[in-house]
């Protein structure tokens, strides 16, 4: 297993790629905090709440990648040849994935730390919160990607295939969180204290409000997107279990799949 | 006889497609091993198989004696390096990332040996160019080169030649001859161009559907391939008679046609033939070719 990560971190170091996306990643954060300068907004939690979102993506290009130009230079052979048992593979290139978002988080929060705390202020406890749920997060998305990359041999597929599950998830995480949103009553005529509630009938109560509920907290993208709507709203602290098991169920079946696919 | 790889009745399924029906092989310790087929004829899946990046239907394979189930196949698998199709080197590298980065996979943790390595296979002045911009031919021996990481013993190598120039060809059947002969290393190559094969190989094994039709050491291939003198006559049950007579070995092909095999007294042959009321009408030598004897193998049409 260290083997296999010393040689596939070792690849990372020497990656144009992986700097360029921290690049990315830092700049885009840089963008946010100049433009919270600009508008004199004094409060940096928007820009925590949102990290997830940049980073996940990034990771849906470089995971795709990675583990694809193995698969297409042919050397994940190396590996297998000299005897690595396929589980540990696997395992290796699931942990590289995490520790590769662990670098692009550190790139967005430079300019956040270095420029933000300094120019527009400090974040609250509720962001700090977000950004320790939303790391768990994080890899819940490394075990998705490593997934489909590690399970789909063409290089271009796999980054094609992750790039559309990354939007399309936030996508299904915007809708559910708009679901749930929805307040329970809604204004219908009168001025000033006078007005006049009924029930919202696209309020979500019961059986299937918890169900939604449930749906969005397992999606990680639907984790990311709540930071950004609903804050650190409870219940904050079972997102993480409910990524760990995500996390762990992805990359059983990876796993699984992996060990018994036929390579070229 | 000490055997580096050892197959028993090994099948492969792809759905209801039989890859491998069967497969029976055993490369001796210290052979070139010419793996000789038809293109689809099953060589590459064997290979793969061996190598651990597939697993056999059926079957039994063994390396150093140890079955590809058991736990310590691990350990045998360490002693082997592998060239399966295309060259498996990270493009964006050079040559020496490349062995550095085989290195770090196999936990070897000095790189000494790599510029030795690099000398051997003829690469030792690529420098800072990447594998990207390397010819067919010098990607072929920047593979064999990672296959050499970790100082293996034996040496599986697919269809190396397989679209390199002469001298690429040159290359590589050289540098395959001092691994074998100069390092000890057991070497096994597929390939469908049996007359290179026939330049290195010690030992052949030769495959068709998936099973193996033949397997025969160089000398005995040597033999197989031996002279022999095409013969027209008007009666060849009087050829027949006459070679029976002299203990001759021979093959009837039609009423007038037949094969003597060995070296043959034409002039006698000739004068018990007239004495027995037989017309020679035609009579030439010919060498059996390694290509005609693999078509008779395995039933196909020859250009002869």
């Amino acid at each position: 297993m260290i083997r296999l990560l010393t040689a596939n971190l070792t690849r990372i170091k020497k990656s144009k790629l992986f700097w360029s996306l921290c690049g990315i990643v830092a700049l885009f954060a840089f963008i946010m905090i100049i433009y919270m300068i600009a508008e004199s907004i004094k409060i940096i939690d928007n820009a925590i709440t949102l990290f997830v979102i940049p980073i996940e993506i990034a990771a849906a290009i470089f995971i795709s990648i990675f583990f694809g130009t193995e698969y297409s230079d042919g050397a994940i052979r190396n590996k297998l040849v000299v005897g690595h048992r396929r589980h540990i593979i696997y395992l290796a290139n699931f942990i590289t994935s995490v520790i590769c978002s662990g670098v692009f988080v550190l790139s967005y929060m430079l300019p956040v730390v270095l420029l933000g705390f300094s120019c527009v202020g400090l974040p609250s406890t509720g962001a700090i919160k977000i950004l320790a749920v939303g790391l768990v997060t994080l890899i819940a998305f490394g075990a998705l990607f490593t997934m489909v990359s590690m399970i789909y041999a063409n290089k271009a597929g796999a980054t094609v295939i992750n790039l559309v599950l990354a939007f399309m998830l936030l996508i299904v995480g915007y809708v559910l969180c708009s679901y749930l949103m929805q307040p329970e009553l809604i204004p219908t005529h009168g001025i000033g204290n006078e007005l006049e509630y009924i029930a919202n009938p696209r309020y979500l109560s019961g059986a299937k409000r918890t169900f939604v509920q449930m749906l969005n907290d397992l999606l990680p993208a639907g984790q990311a997107v709540r930071f950004i709507y609903m804050g650190d709203a409870e219940p904050l602290w079972s997102l993480p279990l409910y990524s760990i098991g995500v996390g762990v169920e992805l990359t059983t079946i990876g796993a699984v799949v992996f060990d018994k696919k036929d390579i070229k | 006889m000490e055997y580096v790889l050892q197959t028993n009745a090994v099948k492969k399924e792809y759905g209801r497609y039989k890859a491998l029906n069967g497969l029976t092989m055993n490369v001796p310790k210290g052979s070139i091993y010419g793996f000789v087929g038809k293109n689809g004829s099953g060589k590459t899946t064997l290979i793969r198989l061996v190598c651990g990046l597939q697993r056999p239907t059926d079957g039994e394979i063994e390396i150093y004696g140890i079955g590809y189930k058991d736990k310590a196949a691990i350990n045998a698998r360490r002693r082997m390096g592998a060239v399966v199709e295309t060259p498996s080197v990270y493009l964006e590298m050079t040559a020496e990332d490349n062995l550095k980065e085989q290195c770090r996979i196999l936990g070897i943790p000095s790189f000494d040996g790599i510029a030795d390595i690099l000398q051997l296979v003829g690469l030792g002045d690529t420098g800072k160019k990447k594998a990207k911009n390397f010819s067919l031919g010098m990607r072929q021996r920047l593979g064999i080169a990672v296959a050499l990481i970790g100082d293996p013993d034996f040496l599986i190598l697919d269809e190396p030649i397989n679209g390199l120039d002469p001298q690429g060809i040159v290359e590589i059947r050289e540098l395959i001859l001092e691994l074998n002969k100069e390092h000890g290393i057991t070497v096994l190559v597929s390939s469908h161009i049996l007359d290179e094969l026939s330049k290195i190989a010690t030992h052949f094994g030769f495959i068709d559907g998936g099973k193996i039709v033949k397997e025969m050491s160089a000398t005995e291939l040597e033999s197989a391939c031996r002279k022999r003198v095409a013969i027209t006559v008007n009666d060849t049950k009087i050829l027949s008679r006459v070679l029976d007579e002299s203990n001759v070995e021979y093959s009837i092909k039609s009423d007038t046609e037949a094969e003597i095999f060995g070296e043959t007294d034409v002039t006698e042959l000739t004068l018990k033939l007239h004495d027995n009321g037989c017309n020679v009408q035609k009579i030439r030598e010919r060498n059996e070719s390694l290509e005609a004897f693999y078509i008779n193998l395995v039933g196909g049409k020859s250009n002869d």
